[in-house]
């Protein structure tokens, strides 16, 4: 069965579920429709490269891109390195274009592996820390590093992304500066991860399993400051007025200021972790 | 003999990975005791700080850290705990 992701004008962490259809034609072709885009956050980004690394590296699958008519939202992904992250094979509807400015408040894409993944994490931690003030720095900084050292050696994952963003715009009530950052993979997923240390939660729901790893100490992985990374990131968005956002297998939490949306989702190996923490250094 | 002395703030200000915890250790001067001073550095995670003592030891070599944050002690002392068998590792 083909999918099909059309993009919405702005392809986010709160439009993308609905951006994706599944057409019954028995291929296996994917296609990514960015023809109308002319904003993708980086939580879209992360899941779309998760998504067609997934089809095209480890399944052979056919994968075609319509990139944006914007000429503009197409050179934004170009400096975010989506391009240049995209799996050999893809087929493109026309030449994607190379840049050569990075702006400073654009962490761009990396790829996680475990060859040389964690150089990702050392970037997306020295991009983090100087925004936050030092009182929160250290305890966000080693959440999110533990986080994405799950990843490279917890996840079984050999698909994995990270990237951050600051916004200098209010959106929806959050507060500018905004500070986001996605760290995403197509491995085992939280649910089968926490079965490692729980037999009993392989009978629950994904998001029921989402629920339960964002409890303090929740871990597949005893030792030394485990299970504080997803808890602790929950505290910091909670307290910085932010939007954490956790899509699992077939399961996604998102969490805003006390309010917790649970919803099934179609499925996706792996875990995307998004976190929006909202003025940092003038907490309301 | 003295110690000899490391600045680790000369390696960076945020240390979060364990290849960087290797890398560090790595070129650590010989010697039984190391003195690691990590005025300067604003965040060593827990991950980093197990990778430096463990290949540090494995190396023979015996760290003093000198100017580590609360976050920081408190990672030392658990490792410590896993190291005298108090806590248990499982990965």
């Amino acid at each position: 069965m083909s999918i099909l992701i059309k993009s919405p004008g702005n392809l986010n962490q709160e439009t993308f579920e609905g951006a994706a259809t599944f057409v019954a034609d028995r291929s296996e072709l994917l296609v990514v429709d960015l023809r109308s885009c002319i904003f993708a956050d980086i939580y879209a980004m992360v899941t779309l490269l998760t998504i067609t690394t997934l089809r095209a590296e480890r399944l052979g699958h056919p994968v075609r891109l319509r990139l944006p008519n914007s000429r503009s939202t197409t050179t934004y992904l170009a400096r975010m390195r989506f391009f240049q992250l995209l799996p050999e094979g893809v087929q493109y509807d026309r030449e994607p274009p190379t840049v050569t400015e990075f702006p400073a408040h654009l962490l761009e894409l990396s790829r996680l592996n475990i060859q040389d993944g964690e150089r990702a994490i050392d970037k997306l931690c020295e991009f983090v820390a100087p925004q936050l003030p030092v009182r929160f720095r250290e305890g966000f900084v080693v959440a999110v590093a533990e986080i994405g050292s799950n990843v490279i050696f917890h996840s079984q994952a050999d698909i994995g992304f990270t990237a951050g963003q600051r916004y200098e715009r209010n959106y929806r009530g959050r507060l500018a500066p905004r500070l986001h950052l996605v760290v995403g993979d197509a491995g085992i997923g939280i649910k089968e991860s926490l079965k490692i240390g729980d037999a009993e939660v392989g009978q629950l729901t994904d998001k029921e399993a989402i629920a339960i790893a964002l409890q303090p100490g929740t871990t597949s992985k005893p030792g030394v400051h485990s299970g504080v990374g997803l808890s602790t990131v929950r505290e910091y968005a909670d307290t910085f007025g932010g939007v954490l956002r956790i899509r699992s297998g077939y399961g996604s939490v998102m969490e805003r200021q006390g309010l917790i949306v649970k919803r099934d989702v179609p499925g996706l190996p792996g875990t995307i972790v998004s976190v929006e923490l909202c003025s940092p250094g003038r907490r309301r | 003999m003295p110690a000899d002395s490391v600045e680790m703030r000369k390696f960076g200000a945020i240390l979060v990975t364990r290849a960087r915890g290797r890398e560090i250790a790595g070129a650590l001067p010989p010697g039984n005791v190391v003195r690691v001073n990590f005025a300067g550095v604003q965040v060593a995670s827990p991950s980093f700080l197990d990778e430096l003592v463990q290949v540090s030891l494995a190396n023979g070599i015996t760290l003093m850290f000198e100017n580590i944050t609360a976050g920081m002690k408190d990672a030392l002392n658990q490792l410590d705990d896993l190291r005298s068998g108090r806590t248990e590792r499982v990965s």
